[in-house]
């Protein structure tokens, strides 16, 4: 099934060189600690706290996040907290190449692989790592510190490996996100 | 019939973002509709609704013209994690609500309680302490865990809150005079209204 084009309003989207699109309606923080590594949409009303960083000075980088993703409406991203050792920090996030996080989807992982696809309105617990090529259904509730192993399907609350995926599915995502990416385009008026 | 006011108090030692949407009479600190204690952490798009104020407060409005001083009161050391709902009457201490959870109605809350994540409550129900709602047919159970753990944690997380919030975004300092923060708060709001 071939995916329309989507049009945005041009004056919505900034595009940074590296053809990055972040929408001026969403809320980024402490934007010097976030990496985007180019071609990644941003969508309105998305949260990317990059203002939680880790305690003790340096430069940080707080939220990396890779090639073709998506940040789809109303996403927050933030770091994940804990207290180790007894000093209380927030640590780095980081996320792989062509992954597409759903509406309204919350995600405080430690870590997510590249070929990812998370629904809508999942809540990705804290420290929690999605390993490459997995799929997480709509309504998802992964809990903290869970390890999702390579392709596997998860779903329901909280989630539980429910399929697997076939190998070719990296292809397919990086495809998908690709394309969603070539047809995401500015339409003045 | 009385105006809808816009009074609002914001306590000591209370951080608050700029671009926040606060509405109605709120007091963060002390006493008035939606009464919320000392040292809660509120994370990204939580709304805190005293609704049962306002639909009887309409209707007495209507009637009696008359204003129904029911509030929502909040006691203190809670999370709200992002995007979680609250309606409520009454929401103790040292409760968790995770990300996406909702109370509804006129429950009540008692203290360390957990409403898990996308976890919801009933209309209208009394939940007792140490309470833990979760999965997916919103379970109950009773936690054991020590809450001396969480609520060093908690002391912690704020501490760090409030060294960093400051840092990377726009804070007004408190101790100006209240007239002119109320004002200021006004314009923060016409101007989030008309984003």
């Amino acid at each position: 099934m071939e995916p329309p084009i989507v049009y945005y309003h041009r004056s919505e989207y900034i595009e940074t060189d590296t053809g990055n699109k972040v929408s001026r309606k969403s809320v980024i923080c402490g934007s010097q600690n976030i990496i985007l590594g180019g071609k990644t949409i941003i969508q309105t009303d998305c949260v990317i706290r990059g203002d939680l960083r880790r305690t003790g000075g340096g430069h940080a980088v707080v939220v990396a996040i890779g090639r073709y993703c998506l940040l789809a409406k109303g996403s927050i991203i933030r770091p994940p907290y804990k207290t180790y050792k007894g000093t209380f920090s927030y640590y780095p996030m980081k996320i792989g190449d062509h992954v597409s996080i759903g509406e309204g989807s919350i995600v405080e992982a430690a870590t997510i692989g590249s070929f990812v696809h998370i629904g809508k309105n999942c809540v990705i617990g804290r420290f929690a790592i999605i390993k490459d090529c997995c799929k997480i259904e709509d309504n998802t509730v992964i809990p903290p510190n869970t390890v999702v192993p390579s392709f596997s399907i998860y779903e329901g609350s909280p989630g539980v490996f429910v399929d697997e995926l076939p190998e070719c599915v990296q292809d397919l995502y990086e495809l998908k996100t690709k394309d969603y990416y070539i047809k995401f385009q500015p339409k003045d008026s | 019939m009385p105006k809808e006011q816009h009074v609002l108090n914001i306590g000591k030692r209370a951080v608050v973002c700029q671009d926040i949407e606060l509405k109605g009479e709120i007091q963060i600190g002390a006493g008035g509709p939606i009464i919320i204690g000392q040292n809660n952490i509120v994370e990204e798009n939580v709304t805190i609704l005293n609704k049962l104020t306002r639909t009887l407060k309409q209707f007495l409005l209507q009637i009696l013209n008359f204003r129904l001083p029911t509030a929502l009161t909040i006691g203190d050391d809670n999370v709200f994690e992002v995007g979680c709902y609250v309606e409520g009457s009454k929401i103790g201490s040292k409760n968790i609500i995770e990300a996406k959870a909702r109370i509804l109605g006129s429950t009540s809350l008692g203290n360390n309680c957990v409403v898990g994540a996308v976890c919801s409550t009933k209309e209208d129900e009394n939940i007792s302490d140490n309470t833990v709602i979760f999965g997916d047919h919103h379970n109950r159970r009773i936690q054991t865990a020590s809450a001396n753990q969480l609520s060093s944690l908690h002391t912690r997380h704020l501490d760090y809150l409030r060294e960093v919030l400051p840092k990377f975004n726009h804070i007004r300092v408190s101790g100006a005079p209240e007239s002119q923060e109320v004002a200021i708060s006004r314009k923060a709001i016409k101007q989030t209204a008309s984003h």
